[in-house]
């Protein structure tokens, strides 16, 4: 319960409908890892993080079967003029160095140690397994109606002192999604 | 304005998914392709919320709203079973029935007509068929893979004759290797036990945005079985393999090359006809296989959503044994185009061409006229998938048109409705015709199967299934009907039952003796003929439940029955033996367990019904799996199969001296990865 109560759980859920006209006439479809990639990209450029701020975006990706394929074309890109880097991590003791930690479904058994390494360091985690906001994660994707959604853990991301934007939030509320 | 995106490549290797009618960049394909010029990064978060999404890495979803009954075994499935060969891995599938015969030999099959060589099942490797056309059949000895390569196993059960073509008449087994990209860095894998003795496999990829490559080499050496009662089973299994791939990837164009090149050495006890006493003498047969192919496939997206896709193959395969000395060199060119999409039309269709030669040496067990065949065939299909209401009801229809050299013109339709309720459940219906060609043993070989002693006649008798240029097609026509649910977000069935109709089976006709020599002897010749019919009929069901976050488990049952009506025993050869040589009920039961951060557990459970045609009992076999973290990089798994067991045969006769007994497999694994 105790969980239950320090956890907000948002779900956006966009139906075509809502989107945007454009987009309603486009029916966009793209594989799940293009997709999820580019949110990536979009919660660099909707949050902000505490100073001070390292001179790169460290976009990081933590898995045996590295995203970092999917993530290449963000590097080179910029968020306030800070340019991005893409870096693969193996080693729980070099996240704390990242922006933003992507956790690959498949390493969920090492959550717990990266979350304690993390502790309220200002790093941005996103995972898709299922449970991760649940678990003090931040972003956790889901899977919905053959769309990709997000659970954002509120209270993990306000204790990493790191703010996501109201472009993003509105999302979450516009699609009403839970939010305590 | 651009046209949606959604038609990046359907991939010609025609994965399940193209019953979706969903454009397949269903993983395997170069897994960064996507559609016309659409770059994700340049999307707003409203558009990205609302793309749908065309491809899934993790679960079977994409294949939720197919019209058919596909099962898919994961990488992680695969990693966490512990199996070490293709053919092991398919045991996860429900209603398909795998029996190892020896160390490197499996009987496998879908919804019945298991043999060593059954030949109502197509079997694909990233697009490339591996159905042998000598013998009809899959030779699994020299079908493998980087295990820890392989993205996923599609299994199709029931007819996939529409768009695979012949020989897909009871199931399609489809294994697609991971895309360059998902396997970056380098892997090494050993593993070592008391029957996988030696097993070694390293992979090493590279690349930039764009092109990424992998190679990969891997050698194992597997021991031999014991015979039932004759001693060592000669089944010491070697193999040494190689390969690449390389994946382009631009804007509008895909493009994958790829290759293996192998050489296998194991070998059999064979039984070998005399024509005088002993009449057979069991010989140590050594087996020799060598094989090598190339693969490339293109893919353009045109901008009006319409694509076109190419694929080249060429495979070589050298096979020497005591009844057979045959190399084979085969050129497929598939072809795919995918018409620009409608609201209420996915129209795609494809035209494709193969030539296979073959030179086989004539032994004193197979022989022919001819030592050299060639074949053609000229394929194309059509299909398209109607929406009738949105998100409701699709109706999808199509056929495949083939032209052979041994029977001419085949046509193979099919038609599936599907009924869908968002994601939480569908229901789905099908009925398809398939055919399964000659093969050029049933066409152009005659075979010494045995020899009789004088015992009624006063000299031997020499069996021998002979070339038979009248033999059809074996023609299936197959009604299908499916049920899926979701219950909860964590327990999901799926049902499929099937009612399938035979006509023209192969039937050994016993035809005229003659008298040959020397020594004299009596030939007796049998014809392949087209007279059994019959049907098979039964259902598979499976259940998944997610029971926490870190566990797993799931069950399934398939159930068959098979009734055939041939020719008396007066007049054809155990005509409706394929009632008796598939087990009647298979169930299994799975579950996997993440323990802590370090620790994984995973059990398999499998229960075999009997083999009437065999007399081998029912089984319950058992599997385990444990794997620990020893570092970030380094996996350490112990694995048992078949651990309830010291040894029992799974395939041949029960009470036959040579038949051979599988013995329990303990085996330790590590696996490096960075």
């Amino acid at each position: 319960m105790k969980l239950a109560r320090t956890l907000c759980v948002a779900v956006a859920m966009l139906m075509a409908a809502r989107a945007t006209p454009a987009a309603a006439e486009q029916d966009i479809r793209l594989a799940e890892q293009d997709i999820k990639a580019a949110l990536l990209y979009n919660f660099l450029l909707y949050t902000e993080w505490p100073p001070p701020q390292q001179s790169h975006v460290i976009v990081c990706a933590y898995g045996r079967d590295p995203f970092v394929a999917r993530l290449a074309p963000m590097a080179g890109r910029t968020v306030n003029e800070r340019p991005i880097e893409v870096r693969s991590v193996s080693a729980a003791a070099d996240v704390n160095g990242c922006t933003l930690l992507f956790i690959n479904a498949s390493e969920r058994t090492h959550w717990p140690e990266l979350r304690a390494q993390l502790d309220r360091a200002s790093v941005l985690t996103v995972s898709d397994f299922e449970g991760f906001a649940a678990n003090g994660g931040m972003i956790e994707f889901a899977r919905i109606n053959n769309r990709i959604a997000v659970r954002i853990n509120a209270p993990a991301v306000a204790a990493a002192n790191l703010v996501i934007g109201d472009r993003l939030l509105r999302l979450v509320a516009s699609s009403g999604g839970e939010r305590r | 304005m651009k046209h949606p995106p959604i038609s990046a490549s359907r991939r010609i290797r025609r994965t399940a998914g193209v019953f979706l009618g969903v454009s397949g960049v269903l993983i395997g394909a170069p897994s960064l392709a996507r559609a016309d010029d659409v770059d994700p990064f340049a999307l707003s978060p409203e558009q990205l919320f609302d793309a749908k999404v065309i491809s899934a890495t993790r679960t079977s979803e994409p294949l939720w709203n197919s019209p058919a009954a596909i099962f898919v075994i994961s990488n992680e499935d695969i990693v966490r079973s512990g199996v070490t060969s293709i053919p092991e891995a398919l045991r996860l599938a429900p209603g398909v029935e795998v029996a190892r015969i020896n160390s490197s030999s499996w009987a496998v099959s879908i919804r019945g007509f298991n043999a060593a060589l059954a030949n109502k099942l197509l079997v694909l490797i990233d697009g490339r068929e591996v159905y042998d056309p000598l013998f009809s059949g899959v030779y699994w000895d020299v079908q493998d893979v980087a295990i820890e390569d392989i993205d996923r196993i599609e299994i199709v059960r029931g007819p996939g004759a529409s768009l695979w073509g012949a020989n897909a008449v009871n199931g399609v087994i489809n294994i697609i290797t991971k895309s360059a990209a998902d396997t970056q860095g380098a892997l090494v894998s050993v593993a070592g036990g008391n029957v996988d003795q030696a097993l070694v496999t390293a992979r090493y990829g590279g690349g930039r945005a764009g092109m990424h490559w992998r190679i990969y080499g891997r050698y194992f050496d597997r021991a031999s079985y014991d015979t039932l009662s004759m001693g060592d089973a000669n089944s010491a299994w070697e193999q040494r393999r190689g390969g690449f791939r390389i994946d382009f990837d631009r804007t509008h164009d895909t493009l994958t090359l790829q290759g293996d090149i192998y050489d296998s050495d194991s070998g059999e006890l064979r039984a070998v006809p005399l024509l005088v006493a002993p009449y057979a003498e069991i010989a140590r047969e050594h087996i020799s296989a060598q094989g090598a192919n190339v693969l490339g496939r293109w893919t353009h997206a045109f901008a009006d959503t319409s694509s076109f896709s190419a694929q080249a193959y060429v495979d070589y395969t050298a096979r020497n044994q005591i009844p057979l000395d045959d190399k084979r060199t085969t050129f497929d060119l598939d072809t795919q185009y995918d018409f620009p999409r409608t609201d209420h039309h996915a129209l795609v269709a494809g035209l494709r061409y193969r030539y296979t030669r073959d030179a086989l040496e004539a032994t004193p067990i197979i022989f022919s006229d001819r030592t050299s065949n060639s074949e053609e065939l000229y394929s194309g299909f059509v299909q398209d998938r109607i929406t009738l209401q949105p998100e409701r009801w699709v109706l999808t229809l199509g056929s495949k048109f083939d032209h052979n050299d041994f029977t001419g013109f085949e046509i193979q339709p099919n038609v599936r409705l599907q009924w869908m309720d968002g994601e939480t459940q569908s229901v789905w219906a099908a009925a398809s015709r398939a055919v399964r060609t000659p093969s050029e043993l049933e066409r152009d070989l005659t075979v010494v199967a045995g020899v009789i002693p004088p015992g009624m006649l006063p000299l031997p008798v020499s069996v021998q299934p002979t070339a038979s240029p009248d033999f059809e097609s074996e023609e299936l026509i197959a009604y299908e009907l499916g049920y899926r649910r979701r219950w909860s977000d964590s327990i999901s069935t799926d049902l499929a039952a099937f009612y399938n109709r035979y006509e023209g089976l192969a039937t050994l006709s016993l035809a005229a003796p003659t008298l040959d020599g020397p020594p004299l002897h009596v030939v007796l010749p049998i014809a392949y003929t087209n007279l059994t019919d019959g049907y098979a009929q039964g259902f598979e069901a499976t259940l998944d439940w997610r029971l926490a976050p870190g566990f797993m488990m799931s069950a399934n049952y398939s159930l068959l029955d098979i009734e055939l009506d041939g020719p008396p025993s007066s007049a054809a050869i155990d005509a409706e033996a394929a009632e008796d040589t598939a087990p009647r009920n298979l169930a299994g039961l799975r579950a996997q367990w993440d323990v802590n951060e370090l620790w994984s557990l995973d059990a398999m459970l499998y229960y075999t019904d009997n083999l009437r045609a065999f007399r081998i009992p029912a089984s319950t076999r058992l599997d385990l799996r444990a794997g620990w973290r020893m570092t970030d990089t380094i996996e350490l798994e112990l694995i048992g199969q078949n651990v309830l067991d010291d040894s029992r045969p799974e395939f041949g006769d029960a009470a036959g001296p040579a038949t051979v007994a599988i013995d329990r497999s303990l085996l330790v694994r590590l696996t490096w990865r960075q």
